[in-house]
This record gives C-alpha cells, sequence and structure tokens, in this order.
C-alpha cells in the first residue's frame, strides 16, 4: 500500500489516498465510510522535530473516530480506530480533545513551573510511533526548554527512553 | 524442470487473469490478448531464461509480459508493462544496422537476446555459434567480454555482463524451482481445464469451483471454529502513561477469562501505583513470563526479534500475542496478507493490533503495516491445565 510516484508525495495527495483508501472499504467499517470525514493531514515529527510522518484523522460528527498514519513516502503505517464496535462513536475522544491547540495549552498549564512560557506544540511520539503525543515545549526565562507531553487527558514529561511504558 | 513452451501461453494468460480479478490490475489488462510464443530471452550460458510476449488489445500493441521458463525465478510471471510496447521484428532490424555501423561487414548467421545483466537485455550476434558481436538493447552499445571476476556474486560492476544462472547459489536455485512448480501446479487444477485464458476478462476466473486466495487473513475467535464463533478480544487502555505493559497482559489475561486489574498486574510486573507509576525496564522483559505463569494456568513464550511466521502460526493456533515494538508494548490479535501482487511488488503483510495507547482509551488498528514496524519481543501463551 503506497502511493505511485515516490518520493515524498505532498500531504494533500496523502489526504487523498486516505479518502480512497475508506471510502473504498479497503479500511474501517460501514458506519464510518457513510458518516466518517477524513481531515487534513497533520505532520508528526521525531521529538528532536524531524519529520516523519503523516497523521490523518477521520471524524465522526465532533469525534476522533480513526486515523491513518503514513510515512512520508507514502507508505501506509497504519490505520486505527479508537471505536470498540461499528458506529459506536460515544466512546471515542472528542475531536477538541486532540486538535483544539489552545485548549491543549491550557491542559498543559498547569503542569508548567512558575516562569515557563509555552511555546507552539508539535505533534510527535512518546518513544514509538505508535504513541503519538503533542509536544508542548516550555521555556524559561533563562532560555532552557523543556517538553510535555498530552495524550488526550494524559500530561506528562517524556520518560525515560530505557522502558517500555 | 523449465516450463515446455506449448504451455507458455496457458500459464501467462492464468497468471495476467489472476492479476486482473483481483484487480491488481484495472481496465488496462481487460481485453487484451495474449500471443502462443514470444522472444526467448536467453542466459549468457545460451539456456533460455524467460519469454518475453508481446500483448494486443486488438491490433494495438498493449505491453508485454515476461514470463519465466527457467525455475530459478521462483514464480511464472516476472513483469509486466502496459506502456512499453515489444516488437521484436523491430528491434532486430534496428539492431543489425547498429551492429554494421559498429562493424562494418560483420559475418553472422544467427541472433538473440541475451539477459548479459538480468533483468537487462542485449541483442546477441553469433557466428556458428560462436559470440561476433553484443549490442545493449536500444542504447545500442557494445557489451565487453566477460571479465575474470574476483567478486560476490550478484554484485557486478557497470556495464559488466554476468549470468543469472551461475550466479545464483544451488540452495536458492533448488528453493524457487519448488515454489516455481507449486505455482503451475495451481493452474492445472481440474475447474480450469476447460478454461481457455488467452484473453484477459475480469470475470475469467471467478467460476463456481474455483476460488483463487487473494487474501489470507485470520483473527482470534473465541474457539479455532471460525464458521460458529465470532472474533472474541477486547481492547484496554493503559491507565497511565507508561502502562502499557500492564495493559497488554491485562488483555491478554481476559482472553483467557482470568480478571486481574490493571492495577495489579502493574504491582506484579513492578510498575509502581496508579500515583507513582514506572515503565518495565528494557532488562526486565522476562518478568512478563515469570508473572504470567505465576498467575495463572499458562505456559508463556517470549520470542526474540519475532518474525511475520511466529505471529501467523500463534494466531492461526488461536493464541493472542503480546508484542513489544521500541519503547511500547501492544497486543496482536489477527493478521493478514495479499497472496498476489505486481511482479517485483511485496505483497502487503499486515497485523490486527489492540494498542492500549493513548492512556485511558487505546485504539485497535487493523492493520500496521508489518513492513513498518520493529519487532523486538513477542510473548504467546499456551494453556497447561484446564
Amino acid at each position: 500500500m503506497t502511493i505511485e510516484g515516490q518520493p515524498a508525495p505532498d500531504p494533500g495527495r496523502i489526504s487523498q489516498c486516505a479518502a480512497d483508501l475508506l471510502s473504498s472499504g479497503q479500511v474501517g467499517d460501514l458506519p464510518l465510510r457513510q458518516s466518517g470525514q477524513v481531515g487534513p493531514p497533520w505532520l508528526v515529527s521525531t521529538p528532536e522535530r524531524e519529520p516523519h510522518s503523516w497523521l490523518i484523522p477521520v471524524t465522526a460528527g465532533d469525534r476522533f473516530a480513526a486515523f491513518f498514519q503514513f510515512l512520508l513516502d507514502g507508505t501506509l503505517m497504519r490505520f486505527s480506530t479508537f471505536c470498540r464496535k461499528p458506529g459506536a462513536y460515544k466512546q471515542c475522544p472528542a475531536v477538541t480533545e486532540w486538535f483544539d491547540l489552545a485548549g491543549l495549552r491550557a491542559k498543559a498549564a498547569n503542569h508548567c513551573l512558575p516562569g515557563e512560557i509555552p511555546e507552539e506544540p508539535f505533534l510527535t511520539f512518546d518513544r514509538s510511533p505508535d504513541r503519538i503525543v503533542w509536544a508542548l515545549p516550555l521555556r524559561e526565562s533563562s532560555g532552557r526548554q523543556r517538553l510535555l507531553f498530552v495524550a488526550g487527558d494524559a500530561v506528562y514529561p517524556p520518560p525515560p527512553g530505557d522502558t517500555f511504558g | 524442470m523449465a516450463l515446455p513452451v506449448n504451455r507458455l501461453q496457458r500459464v501467462a494468460g492464468f497468471e495476467l487473469n489472476a492479476l486482473r480479478a483481483s484487480e491488481v490490475f484495472g481496465e488496462e489488462l481487460e481485453k487484451v490478448s495474449i500471443p502462443a510464443r514470444g522472444t526467448p530471452i536467453h542466459d549468457l550460458n545460451g539456456t533460455v531464461l524467460f519469454h518475453r510476449l508481446p500483448l494486443t488489445r486488438g491490433r494495438v500493441q498493449a505491453g508485454y509480459a515476461d514470463v519465466a521458463i527457467e525455475e530459478l525465478f521462483g514464480e511464472p510471471l516476472l513483469a509486466t508493462a502496459m506502456d512499453a510496447p515489444w516488437d521484436e521484428k523491430a528491434l532486430l532490424e534496428a539492431g543489425t544496422v547498429a551492429a554494421n555501423k559498429v562493424r562494418r561487414g560483420i559475418k553472422y548467421n544467427a541472433t538473440r537476446f541475451v539477459a548479459y545483466s538480468y533483468p537487462k537485455i542485449a541483442l546477441q550476434f553469433l557466428q556458428d555459434g560462436v559470440e561476433a558481436l553484443m549490442l545493449e538493447l536500444h542504447t545500442w552499445a557494445v557489451v565487453p567480454p566477460a571479465q575474470k571476476a574476483d567478486r560476490k556474486p550478484f554484485e557486478p560492476s557497470n556495464f559488466e555482463r554476468w549470468s543469472l544462472l551461475e550466479e545464483t547459489p544451488a540452495a536458492t536455485r533448488l528453493a524457487r524451482a519448488s515454489a516455481y512448480n507449486k505455482r503451475l501446479r495451481l493452474w492445472e487444477a481440474p475447474a480450469l481445464t476447460t478454461i481457455n485464458p488467452r484473453l484477459i476478462q475480469r470475470d475469467l476466473l471467478r467460476i463456481a469451483d474455483f476460488v483463487i486466495k487473494l487474501i489470507d487473513t485470520r483473527e482470534i475467535h473465541y474457539s479455532e471454529r471460525d464458521t460458529d464463533h465470532v472474533p472474541c478480544y477486547e481492547l484496554r487502555g493503559q491507565q497511565t502513561n507508561v502502562w502499557c505493559v500492564g495493559a497488554s497482559v491485562e488483555m491478554i489475561l481476559n482472553f483467557y477469562r482470568y480478571n486481574y486489574t490493571q492495577v495489579r498486574l502493574a504491582t506484579e510486573l513492578g510498575l509502581g501505583t496508579l500515583q507513582n507509576p514506572n515503565g518495565l525496564p528494557y532488562a526486565r522483559v522476562g518478568d512478563v513470563v515469570t508473572v504470567i505463569e505465576r498467575l495463572t494456568n499458562l505456559d508463556c513464550t517470549m520470542h526474540t526479534n519475532p518474525s511475520w511466521t511466529t505471529f501467523r502460526s500463534e494466531i492461526r493456533a488461536n493464541r493472542p500475542l503480546i508484542s513489544f515494538v521500541p519503547g511500547h508494548s501492544r497486543t496482536v490479535v489477527g493478521y493478514t496478507r495479499s497472496m498476489i501482487a505486481l511482479p517485483g511488488n511485496v505483497a502487503f503483510r499486515g497485523l490486527l493490533v489492540y494498542d492500549p495507547w493513548p492512556p485511558n482509551a487505546g485504539v485497535i488498528t487493523r492493520w500496521e503495516n508489518f513492513n513498518t514496524q520493529t519487532y523486538q519481543y513477542a510473548y504467546s501463551s499456551v494453556i497447561t491445565q484446564v
């Protein structure tokens, strides 16, 4: 499952590929095919801010129902859904929980130390590309910077790299 | 055994019709005709390796297909090119003109096409069986004589002639011959004897008592009987940002009807508490086996660097697995793989992953591209006592 015409197709083309995969029934269930909307692509970077992949959300109403993850060359890494059962969107997270950046900053505000100023968040992953998170850089007045990870309702500093978790 | 030329058209027809039936190829292949013979392409040692069959739609050329005569390729269909017409006669004429330019008055009494550096092809001019000249197709550059190569097989230098047959190791040839002949036997099925596959049509192979298995897929069921039991597995989100191992063990134990809470499993695995959690250090991957065996009647096995076959075999035995990838743990409960792909392409292989990330939610990944992930460890469990 790769997009022809390598290398590095533009994100619009990857988004179109995602829409085609969903509408053709190659991924997703019938309710999602009927009511799912393929959203704009979001760049996923490594924690070091190197571009890594594209995340393309699929929303159902105000719910973040599913998503695609493609490598930069257009190779499909995965299609994942939050739905336990076809059409069970109530248990999916709200779109705003993942893609409202102002809300994201507000969520992280309680975890900031005095003097830390939140900078522009970026989509990344915690050790494994399976573990998508938002990284919120926090800068002290001294210029020192640290990251906070936000995944849904979980807000935490990057854990040690030599663990499974 | 090499494929007899009189079976070439039939084998090519079934191969191409299968690609059409599976819609790997679209309308561009519909109603395309396959000739009885093509252009034999030789190895440097003179053995015919494959035939290049020109495809036509009506009177219009519609590309070509390369079909192996030699078993060493492992599959009959080697390549297709739908936008590159193959005109043997025109190439012979152009090659002859080029040969006379390169060597005025060249004497030869035979020509043949040679894969001088597979898949690169040249036109060889022979005088009484001895090469007089060899020109690369289309560029018409002279292919230099063979060098005394002090090199590893399959590592030729630029524009070097080499023999595919002689450089392929015997063990590889043997394995590929087995795969090749297995594939040929598929097209000898009794249900196909009355079918003429000379013309490519999408529905040709969709006949009542012949099923081409296009996809091999399975997921965990309540029992090994798929026919009357539905998939049976539940997703559990990890309760902290570092408890993916606890959540994965919980999912596996739930499948076997053990109801330990994630908090209890975290304690057993040394992952701390809800208020003060920690991940599983890399050095303690063996703890998963110890804990599962201590809490259950399951016999747990850890697989290092698990292969596709590991996952497939366990799923076919109706046993879900815990899968460790760098920094993360999930469970695998199904697989799918395409049985047919374009020549030269790797068929898609995917895993059905119940992933406890993100915290308190988790996702079901259907499918995870097996070729884009690094699989470090897997754990499978067998019931030892009921």
